[in-house]
């Protein structure tokens, strides 16, 4: 699926705009990875892709079609989201989590049919988790539970899932397990959005990227190519250094340098 | 849990108030015994008077008991979901102080049984509906309609301990010190009517968007991914868990502790999933209020106040469940 933001522009309610004039596209498939500093906008920008935040200005299209136009329900089975901190108070069973993903499909007063819970299950195995479906949230790894909550994105029929910093309190180890199957299923057709905080990772999985600071994406394109150290230093206002290993790999080391005003966008 | 063992927990379950509501009616201070009392109710001829007295009295009070029972701890398991917080419970919102005051200032200035019971019930709704108010100004999350219930409970509070303050020490105030106490002594066929019909009603609409509840316990931009129209759904909860309180607090006075303590006990046995906790607080909400219904009724010579008895055993409870928790979790963190 594609999404495309033209022209977005999103300010809290009594607050100072915090995104300005976004455009972007992700997709068709791939990998596409919002980098910036903190709060430099990525999870707004986020929350207007996904449709649970109405932009000021601008507009959000999934295959063309304008999430104004969709109804939360329709919305809800072309676009998932992982949210940042996802909690429930109580906790369920992986097959249970998963399931919520059906919630669109499900009317009001009814609960998930056969066809769900064959959904549900094909979802829980496409992300390697079938071992662990009757088990608790609570007992599951912080890679495992990330790995619950995109498959409960992709029960949910969405041909297009949000990230918002999926691995940001995984170990390097389960964060290549969660980007292994990110890229597997992105290689099966589906479109990611990853906002993230880290460069390196971006490098790593990464299709496309898109930097953002201050609500304006300064430089955008292929990972392996617009990943630069000049761009990091706009977007992040700090130097990086791009090493090269023996075997050609490449990986984004920040240097100890004093944070400086990032160069201006026109720079 | 495999579907197997969970289906016949849940035909237990489910059983068991049913079976605790019969024997109940074969249980009392009056007659001579069960069997005396089953004679009665089963041969012609038998003792009138037992016969009169467990169809007019005893069969509606345990009706009575068990949709009390059932109202509270699905309002309690439902809001304790919906708030994302295992320590709501069935008198969060204001809802109870609102009947509390409302039921007090009718004993105050009429003590017409009826006039209790409709002032209890307006004065709950009353509650709600300004939480709803003023929590929807304020985007109606959790934590904004948790704030306003507290506040709303405080000023309720305040009302009533102003209504205790100028009743009557000699006649007033020991009626509205007992009406607080809560009891089912007061139930009978005539004025049951409202308490089946808005249970029914209510019980009926939570049990069928059970599966649903569980989006609602996700928080609100997780549960608007979804598809779901979180603020409209939340607030038809609160309404209808509302209701719920409020005319089991019109009925039987209050009664604390059920709405907290029976959705853990039922959680540790069925799971978080509302498919199965809806059901199952249902079903041991009235099955507990029943059985202490029976010992409120039958220990003494006199009725024993039935929130002392709640009280009671469900401190106890609510301890053993909390050592239970911090343990499996090893610490309180």
């Amino acid at each position: 699926m594609k999404l495309e933001a033209r022209d977005l522009s999103y300010a809290y309610p009594h607050g100072p705009p915090c995104l300005h004039g976004v455009s972007l596209a992700a997709g068709p498939e791939g990998v596409t990875f919002l980098l910036g500093a903190n709060g430099s906008g990525k999870s707004t920008l986020l929350a207007c892709l996904a449709g649970t935040r109405t932009p000021t200005a601008g507009d959000v299209r999934i295959d063309g079609i304008s999430l104004r136009s969709l109804i939360p329900r329709e919305r809800a089975k072309r676009i998932g989201v992982v949210p940042q901190f996802p909690d429930a108070a109580f906790a369920y069973s992986v097959e249970d989590t998963v399931g919520l993903g059906r919630a669109p499909y499900v009317g009001l007063f009814s609960r998930p049919g056969r066809e769900d819970r064959r959904v549900v299950e094909r979802a829980i195995e496409s992300v390697g988790l079938g071992r662990l479906r009757h088990r608790s949230m609570a007992h599951l790894s912080g890679g495992e539970r990330q790995l619950v909550w995109i498959a409960r994105g992709l029960a949910q029929g969405a041909g297009c899932l949000l990230l918002d910093e999926p691995t940001a309190h995984l170990d390097p180890c389960h964060e290549q397990d969660v980007f292994a199957a990110v890229g597997e299923l992105a290689a099966g057709g589906a479109t990611f959005v990853v906002a993230s905080h880290h460069p390196e990772t971006a490098l790593l999985y990464g299709t496309h990227v898109a930097f953002l600071r201050d609500g304006t994406v300064v430089r955008s394109g292929p990972a392996q190519e617009a990943i630069t150290p000049d761009a990091l230093l706009q977007a992040y206002g700090m130097e990086f250094a791009i090493l090269t290993g023996l075997a050609g790999e490449r990986a984004v080391v920040p240097t100890r340098t004093a944070r400086q005003e990032p160069p201006s966008v026109s720079a | 849990m495999t579907p197997a063992r969970r289906r016949a927990l849940s035909i237990a379950l489910l059983s068991l108030p049913v079976a605790l509501a019969f024997a109940a009616l074969f249980v009392g201070r009056y007659g001579n015994g069960v069997g005396a009392a089953f004679h009665s109710v089963f041969s012609a001829g038998a003792d009138e008077t037992l016969r009169a007295l467990i169809l007019r009295v005893r069969l509606p009070r345990t009706l009575a008991a068990l949709f009390v029972g059932a109202n509270l701890s699905v309002a309690g398991a439902v809001l304790q979901g919906l708030f994302r917080n295992p320590l709501v419970d069935s008198r969060i919102l204001g809802v109870s102080s609102g009947a509390a005051f409302g039921a007090c200032l009718a004993i105050l200035l009429t003590g017409s049984a009826l006039a209790v019971q409709v002032s209890a019930f307006a004065f709950a709704l009353l509650a709600v509906a300004v939480v709803l108010a003023v929590g929807w100004r304020l985007g109606a999350t959790p934590l904004a309609l948790l704030l306003v219930g507290i506040a709303v409970s405080a000023f309720f509070d305040a009302l009533l301990g102003l209504v205790k303050y100028v009743a009557d020490p000699l006649s007033k105030l020991p009626a509205i010190t007992y009406w607080l106490l809560g009891g089912l002594h007061a139930s009978r066929w005539s004025n049951l009517v409202p308490l089946v019909a808005i249970s029914g009603t209510g019980l009926g609409i939570l049990f069928l968007i059970r599966w649903r509840l569980n989006v609602l316990t996700l928080n609100d931009e997780e549960a608007a991914s979804l598809g779901v129209r979180v603020r409209a759904l939340r607030i038809s909860v609160v309404v209808v868990a509302s209701l719920l309180v409020a005319t089991s607090v019109a009925q039987a006075g209050m009664i604390g502790w059920i709405g907290l303590v029976i959705p853990h006990v039922a959680r540790a046995w069925v799971g978080s999933d509302h498919v199965h906790l809806v059901p199952a607080s249902a079903a041991l909400g009235g099955a507990v209020l029943v059985v202490l219904d029976t010992i409120a009724r039958t220990a003494l010579p006199g009725e024993i106040p039935l929130g002392i008895l709640t009280g009671l055993l469900g401190v106890p409870a609510f301890v053993l469940l909390l050592v239970g928790y911090v343990r499996a979790r090893g610490g309180t963190r």
